[in-house]
């Protein structure tokens, strides 16, 4: 129990938060626009895959970085593809991604290894972390702030970027709109269609950043099942949010910490109990808020959703 | 166009039932009598570890065997629904065809099982038995369990560990808290215990819907936390999430134990790094057995073994450790020597090593309670 007020533990919630954080940004990128992405999980797996298939091809991680989020783009457009130019229902095109792209990654993991465990036999260069400079040798600053890894910095910057993208820019207020109610964003003259891709292609690149960050940064292997429900944490988390900004990363921020209670608390005998705590840290946020908000209707201070 | 289509059916089923003809007739003249046939069935292979050696076993056993016995492998499929295995089980014991049918591992024995209620003059293998399914009270008359001596291999990586410490404090790192996991590690506890060092017990217990071994950054976290602790060498038994621990224990520049496969071989291509920090590997050669008992079938002495289960020791090579270049290199001599001649008293039976799997899950708490096991 010691282990948990240390300075380390810190550094080691933000490592589990960050993943987390990518596939809460992706769902919410999504979501800006009313489109549910819940195809997540399965890009964060091919892109985890292809981030090391393609660093290895080209022997560079910035490379493979690149082409694991062009995977992701491209899962992400053909979402878009089937759900609004053929009108199939975007949940059932996003399950169907997800059982596709874990078989699909599993074939392709064998194809180029011969094995279906792991990437083990894979050289493939990964990205390392980054000391910033005199921040370093601040005493707890420097814990604190340097020599994360590298992803953990985009996932930061990322997150900041798209903030004023959505919030404080006039594309991110149509975006928005198309959200809130894309029959008047359309008589407003906003062409919803395109930025309903748009914020699919947003949704993509930051899912397959989640899933490059597990296969490249935070491990240096691709092992089957490396993804393991944190896509779905994601979605999660956006669910809690419900539309807000701050709320969002707060959600991803308690998820990550449940995980690294998980991991860094060691009970003999319940460990497995301990482990599920993140998963049902979810459901009970998602219940307890459901009952708030249907509390808040009854009593007339919002309307019904 | 319909008819067209028509035609092309009825061509179609026409060519269909051919086939089933034709295939009938091709079974009905049995292959020589001293042709026997085996059927081994994995759920999967290519996981670079366990069910790999055994379909290295397979190949062996054709090579090895050429014109007196027929291996076959056929892969089920990654998954542990009743109906897939019996529906495979099913096609390989109706016609008898096949003289003996190899599957097994606590996952999926209770599949074997079945199928023997099911087939009773049909012989099989269970090439890793761990315990009898629900429902059983021995093992019947026409089936075969292989199990290996787990025990007496955590007791020689407790030795090993015990004498390359410099901190005396060694850890373990386990995929799944059940009592096959616990197999590898009694002994290692029971070694660790006698000589008074610190040894420290995790289970990564980060368990998620996609399974237990695959989970390289929670093998990571814990032992980082280990080696924190003061731990110096760290076994892994976790499979996938294993690689994690490899990663932690090359960053922080302590030994590591691999399990199953000679993992030093594994990485020294591609992680030079962390297979420098792998001191050796504690392995599990499923496929001993297997060509073994295919051996004993070609020589007709097989149905002799039926019936009962017999454990793989050390040996009979069912478990060792990788005595690979770079272990000679790194471990001192005298180490070695003292490994080796831990080995042969566990290979005599002159130490009884706990074996969990002979325990009550209540027993073997009552011994890490008694005794100071960390966690």
């Amino acid at each position: 129990m010691s282990n948990l007020f240390t300075l380390e533990f810190i550094t080691v919630i933000i490592r589990l938060t960050t993943p987390i954080l990518f596939a809460s940004l992706a769902s919410f990128a999504a979501a800006v626009t009313g489109i549910g992405n819940i195809a997540i999980e399965g890009i964060m797996t091919m892109s985890a895959l292809f981030g090391i298939i393609g660093s290895n091809l080209t022997q560079s991680a910035v490379l493979g970085t690149l082409i694991g989020v062009l995977i992701g783009v491209v899962i992400a457009m053909s979402i878009a593809f089937f759900s609004m130019r053929l009108g199939a229902n975007a949940v059932l095109v996003g399950i169907a991604m997800n059982t596709f792209s874990s078989s699909l990654a599993l074939f392709i993991l064998y194809q180029f290894t011969g094995e279906k465990g792991s990437s083990a036999s894979l050289l493939a260069p990964t990205l390392g972390s980054w000391n910033i400079p005199v921040i370093k040798d601040i005493p707890i600053l420097g814990t604190l702030l340097s020599g994360h890894l590298v992803l953990v910095y985009v996932s930061v910057i990322l997150a900041l970027l798209f903030y004023i993208l959505t919030y404080k820019t006039p594309l991110g207020m149509r975006m928005r709109a198309c959200g809130l109610n894309p029959d008047a964003a359309k008589t407003a003259g906003i062409n919803v269609q395109r930025l309903q891709v748009l914020s699919l292609i947003f949704s993509g690149i930051f899912a397959a950043l989640g899933g490059i960050y597990l296969s490249m940064n935070y491990g240096k292997i691709y092992v089957n099942g490396i993804v393991a429900g944190q896509g779905w944490m994601g979605i999660a988390a956006n669910g809690v949010a419900n539309g807000s900004y701050g709320l969002l990363l707060i959600a991803a921020l308690v998820f990550g910490a449940f995980r690294a209670f998980a991991i860094k608390v060691n009970i003999p005998r319940f460990g497995d109990l301990v482990g599920a705590v993140p998963y049902f840290a979810v459901f009970v946020t998602i219940i307890a808020l459901a009952i708030i908000n249907t509390i808040k209707v009854k009593k007339g201070n919002v309307a019904e959703q | 166009m319909k008819k067209l289509l028509t035609i092309l059916l009825v061509v179609l089923m026409a060519f269909s039932f051919a086939g089933c003809g034709k295939e009938g007739e091709g079974d009905t003249p049995k292959p020589a009598d001293d042709v026997k046939k085996v059927v081994v069935l994995l759920p999967f292979t290519g996981d670079n570890s366990y069910f790999d050696t055994l379909a290295r076993g397979v190949e062996t056993a054709k090579t090895q065997f050429a014109g007196k016995v027929e291996v076959e492998l056929v892969e089920v499929g990654n998954t542990q629904e009743k109906a897939t295995w019996d529906a495979a089980f099913d096609e390989y014991c109706e016609d008898g065809k096949y003289d003996l049918v190899v599957s097994g591992n606590n996952s999926y024995e209770e599949f074997l099982f079945a199928a023997a209620k099911r087939y009773p003059d049909q012989m099989f293998m269970n090439f890793d038995y761990s315990s009898l399914p629900e429902g059983w009270t021995e093992i019947p008359g026409n089936v075969y369990c292989v199990t290996y001596a787990l025990d007496d291999l955590g007791y020689v990586v407790g030795a090993l560990s015990a004498a390359l410490t410099k901190t005396n404090k060694v850890g373990v790192v386990v995929g799944m808290s059940n009592q096959a996991m616990d197999q590898f590690i009694g002994g290692w506890c029971q070694i660790l215990e006698a000589q008074g060092k610190e040894y420290y017990v995790r289970y990564a217990s980060d368990k998620v819907s996609t399974g237990f071994f695959a989970n390289p950054g929670v093998g990571k976290e814990i032992t980082d936390d280990l080696v924190k602790a003061g731990c110096d060498v760290v076994w892994q038994v976790a499979g996938g999430t294993g690689a994690g621990v490899i990663q932690s224990c090359a960053e922080n520049g302590v030994w590591a134990v691999g399990v199953d496969q000679d993992q030093y071989a594994q990485f020294i291509d591609t992680q030079p790094d962390w297979a420098a920090a792998i001191v050796t590997s504690a392995l599990k050669n499923s496929d001993v057995a297997l060509v073994e008992c295919i051996r004993l079938l070609s020589e007709g002495k097989f149905r002799e073994k039926l019936g009962k289960s017999e454990a793989w020791g050390i040996a009979l090579n069912g478990v060792g450790i990788a005595e690979n270049d770079y272990y000679k290199e790194k471990v001192p001599a005298d180490i070695q020597a003292a490994v080796k001649d831990t080995l042969q008293q566990v290979t005599d039976g002159k130490v009884e090593v706990v074996d969990t799997m002979e325990m009550t899950p209540d027993q073997w708490q009552q011994w890490h309670d008694t005794n100071t096991t960390k966690y």
